[in-house]
């Protein structure tokens, strides 16, 4: 029996706990192979493929992402491993087995694990490679579906990235073992796990920091959104002292009620719970984090697609919208043509928008430095307004006397570029206005295009006071039709684009195209973002398992004890469920909350209510994390009652 | 009054594939009076720990049965044979069998919590038992912080702190020197004169054994001999040695001793 034979049979011996490991490990494998197979697919590096290369980008950036991810897992999985076979370490080392032998034996156990779960990824990967390119064609929507093929950078890529990240880290864990004495291998086990210190002020910090990043987030619009930052950092420490400080004050409040300590099994899970706490804390600091992470970003991506229609409902005000510079003809395209067109594809116009202004220029902030600068809008009647507004289920504005109200089509931004109460001068021509400003809405209500890009609305007096003797020449026309189901507009869109005189293509403006694009865009990047997220959630249930399954033996002994005195199988579950129970949910619970915060700064952003994706987002979550759950409780179960008698 | 009693007890062990098989346990009977100190001593590989495991329902007799208390746990389902187990029977282990999760007040009162006492009824029982057996000034120890010696007393406690009808003790010394051995012989014996305690213990040890009332001797699965205990230790310490020198002496088979 040699070193390579005793490694292979530690790895045959220790199999199930190697189990959850070795899937994440295929699982990154073979989502980095299928990403690089597609970085590299000739015809994305040709750029035959329409926005094939932004893709590519996004796709690179995810596999940094993993990359760096599974540097820390392998890490925390390596240190995991060797934890609890000390024992066996010191045993092999009083056999006689030196330190050169037995550091060669964890390195051959590591590199054979390694070796096959990224044979066996990239070959799962190079399987669904086809699947993968297939679904991404036909989000692209490219005719000719990207061709499968043999792409050898994507081998290079994993193969040696991958055995060179397991070959560093393996080398990184040998420290560990490295410098012990015999003595503390053999007796590592025995050694009492001191009870964890806890201090009212680190306590008190955490809440502190909770509430600090909370507060940030809850209130975070467009404007100071480099508020993402500190907000990381509080959470992140929060986070930390909750686990190794709250929680372990809680336990021990836990320990000293009595009578509920005392009921049944609960002394046998409470006190596991605050015997092994220190260790838990730091795994539920960073599973809890990887769920905070994964909900958030999932639940970003999913949002802004599921919210994309109102986006584009709010952007784009008509479905069919365009601007005449001079009013009095119709030089872009003719109404009728339009409304032939609308016809003739079938669609039924629910109402159009004409109205006419004049161009005014006035003085506005400059959004960053503050500074006034020179601004065109078109100034409109209250009531053009209101009747547009109207159709579009705006409230109306309510002006009288020389108020104004200034319109800023993009909702989202909220730069207060006037003020309430502001005296503004209008200019029109060689006139000036002068004006009250009653107020800024971020809403456009049409086509923002050109000289009719932001509006100013004015009393129907003042307008008829200011524009009586403005010829019709030199006013400006606004037009939009919305129809029904505009989502399947894209062909007649096109055709009324063709038919139009719009050289510049900024004087007409459909919607369905643009949203379209909108689309594609953001369900591929939800796409890709949904396999990461993925990954991250398997990674953190293998951490759960394999910090359950380290603790195996020690398990099946005391299980075996409390068998023994008269522990019916069913409380054995009881104890074994309630063990895992915690350590899936307690992180989960807290990933929850971070991330409904995130979710409350996110529908500000968005100034949408997003409440039935989160809830979605959150709720497919805990079933994937039961789904888990349930299977390491029953993997759990299994090995430890089988060894009873 | 007989506590536990067991009839024609035999147990084969059938190997799973072919047709090799043992024969632990042959046609042994045995009564245990209430109140009694009983022991069992036999060589390795005689039949004791099978006989133990019997009795403790861990395991079923091939043929024979069990009464312990007028019941028979054979006749009871998994769940129902656990909390027999846990209600009429108190285990003393040769390795302890402490959590070391918990302080030595808890793992004594495990099997009344286990089974939802009331909380006055736990810290009374648990105060008189260990001023009884002098482990008053270890309760808010953890297992790792006392002695074998004191971990192998609180496992007496534990196993007498439900009041169960009988204490099975499986080897209770066989892990400690003979100071540590002494001092759990006397919290047994403490146990069965000051607290009525039925103890059934298997054991190596002829010091150990010269504390009980009576001593079972098994051999290759079957009874070999009884001694009894006239009453005073010395002397049946040596009877013990006598038998079991016998009992060794392979050839020589006995009806009785002496």
């Amino acid at each position: 029996m040699n070193i390579r034979l005793l490694a292979k049979r530690n790895i045959q011996g220790n199999a199930q706990r190697y189990l959850a490991y070795f899937f994440s490990i295929v699982l990154s494998v073979s989502i980095f192979f299928i990403y690089a197979s597609f970085i590299f697919h000739p015809d994305v590096v040709h750029a035959n493929i329409p926005g094939g290369q932004l893709i590519s980008k996004g796709l690179i950036a995810a596999e940094i992402v993993i990359i760096i991810f599974s540097v820390f897992f392998i890490a925390y999985s390596n240190a995991a491993f060797i934890q609890p076979r000390k024992k066996e370490f010191g045993l092999l080392t009083l056999l006689g087995m030196s330190k050169s032998q037995l550091r060669k034996l964890i390195y051959l156990e590591q590199t054979m694990v390694s070796l096959i779960s990224i044979l066996i990824g990239v070959g799962l990967g190079f399987l669904f490679s086809k699947l993968f390119l297939m679904a991404i064609s036909w989000l692209l929507a490219v005719e000719q579906p990207i061709s499968f093929v043999f792409v050898p950078e994507a081998f290079v890529y994993t193969i040696v990235g991958f055995v060179l990240l397991f070959q560093l880290l393996s080398l990184l864990s040998l420290f560990h073992i490295g410098n012990a004495e015999v003595v503390d291998l053999l007796k590592d086990k025995q050694k009492p796990k001191k009870t964890p210190f806890v201090s009212k002020w680190l306590i008190a910090l955490s809440a502190v920091c909770l509430s600090i990043s909370y507060y940030l987030a809850g209130t975070m619009s467009l404007n100071n959104s480099y508020r993402v930052l500190p907000i990381v950092f509080f959470v992140l420490i929060g986070t930390y002292f909750l686990f190794s400080q709250s929680i372990v004050a809680l336990c021990s409040r836990l320990y000293r009620k009595k009578k509920s300590l005392y009921g049944g099994t609960n002394l046998i899970t409470q006190t596991n719970l605050i015997f092994n706490i220190k260790d838990y804390s730091r795994l539920f600091f960073l599973t809890s984090i990887i769920t905070a992470v994964i909900l958030t970003a999932a639940g970003t991506l999913f949002m802004f697609s599921a919210d994309l229609k109102k986006q584009g409902m709010d952007n784009i005000p008509q479905s069919i919208g365009w601007v005449e510079q001079d009013a009095s003809i119709y030089s872009v395209i003719e109404p009728s043509a339009v409304e032939n067109t609308l016809k003739e594809d079938g669609f039924k116009i629910l109402y159009e928008v004409n109205m006419t202004g004049v161009p005014i220029t006035h003085m506005l902030p400059h959004m960053r430095t503050g500074e006034p600068n020179e601004n065109r809008s078109l100034l409109i009647s209250e009531s053009d307004y209101n009747n547009a507004a109207a159709l579009r289920k705006i409230e109306p504005a309510k002006l009288s006397g020389k108020e104004a109200l200034y319109i800023f089509p993009y909702g989202g931004l909220d730069y207060q570029f006037v003020h309430k109460g502001e005296q503004k001068e209008l200019h029109f021509g060689n006139r000036t206005i002068q004006v009250t400003m009653i107020g800024q809405r971020n809403q456009s209500i049409v086509a923002p295009i050109k000289a009719a890009t932001t509006l100013m609305v004015v009393d129907d007096q003042l307008y008829h006071e200011i524009t009586a003797d403005v010829p019709l020449k030199e006013k400006v026309r606004v037009r939009g039709y919305e129809i029904k189901d505009w989502e399947e507009s894209m062909e007649t869109a096109a055709k009324i684009e063709k038919m139009s005189n719009n050289p510049d293509h900024n004087q007409l403006q459909t919607r369905a195209p643009i949203y379209q694009e909108m689309k594609q865009g953001s369900i591929l990047i939800l796409f890709i973002g949904l396999f990461v997220s993925l990954l991250f959630f398997i990674v953190q249930g293998s951490m759960m398992y394999l910090r359950v399954f380290t603790n195996l033996k020690d398990k099946k002994i005391q299980i075996h004890a409390l068998h023994r005195l008269g522990l019916t199988k069913k409380e054995i579950r009881q104890i074994l469920s309630a063990e895992i129970r915690i350590l899936f949910f307690a992180p989960f619970l807290i990933g929850v909350i971070h991330a409904i915060v995130a979710y409350v700064a996110l529908s500000n952003l968005l100034e949408s209510n997003l409440f039935v994706y989160s809830a979605m987002v959150i709720a497919t979550y805990f079933l994937f994390q039961l789904l888990y759950y349930q299977v390491t409780k029953k993997m759990y179960e299994r090995a430890v009652i089988n060894s009873i008698k | 009054m007989s506590i536990l009693k067991a009839e024609q007890l035999s147990k084969t062990y059938f190997q799973k594939q072919g047709n090799l098989f043992h024969k632990a346990l042959h046609n042994f009977t045995m009564n245990v009076q209430k109140g009694e100190f009983v022991g069992v001593m036999g060589p390795s590989g005689s039949g004791k720990t099978t006989l133990l495991n019997l009795m403790a329902t861990i395991d079923k007799p091939t043929t024979g049965k069990v009464i312990l208390n007028d019941q028979n746990p054979n006749e009871l389902n998994n769940q129902d044979l656990a909390l027999f187990r846990r209600r009429e029977i108190g285990f003393v282990f040769q390795d302890f069998n402490l959590l070391d999760t918990l302080t030595v007040r808890e793992n004594i009162l495990l099997p009344l919590a286990l089974d939802h006492y009331k909380l006055q009824v736990m810290e009374y029982r648990v105060s008189q038992l260990a001023s009884l057996l002098g482990i008053e000034g270890i309760l808010e120890k953890r297992t790792f912080e006392i002695s074998g010696g004191q971990q192998q007393r609180t496992a007496c406690a534990r196993a007498m702190i439900h009041e169960p009808s009988i204490i099975l003790a499986d080897e209770p010394t066989g892990n400690l020197d003979s100071k540590s051995a002494k001092q759990v012989m006397d919290t047994l014996t403490t146990l069965q004169e000051k607290k009525g305690a039925t103890i059934l213990m298997v054991t190596h040890d002829p010091t150990a054994a010269s504390f009980c009332d009576r001593i079972l001797f098994i051999k290759d699965g079957r009874f070999f001999s009884e001694v009894h205990s006239g009453g005073e230790r010395q002397s049946f310490h040596q009877r013990i040695l006598d038998t079991l020198s016998v009992l060794g002496g392979v050839y020589h088979e006995h009806p009785t001793s002496r």
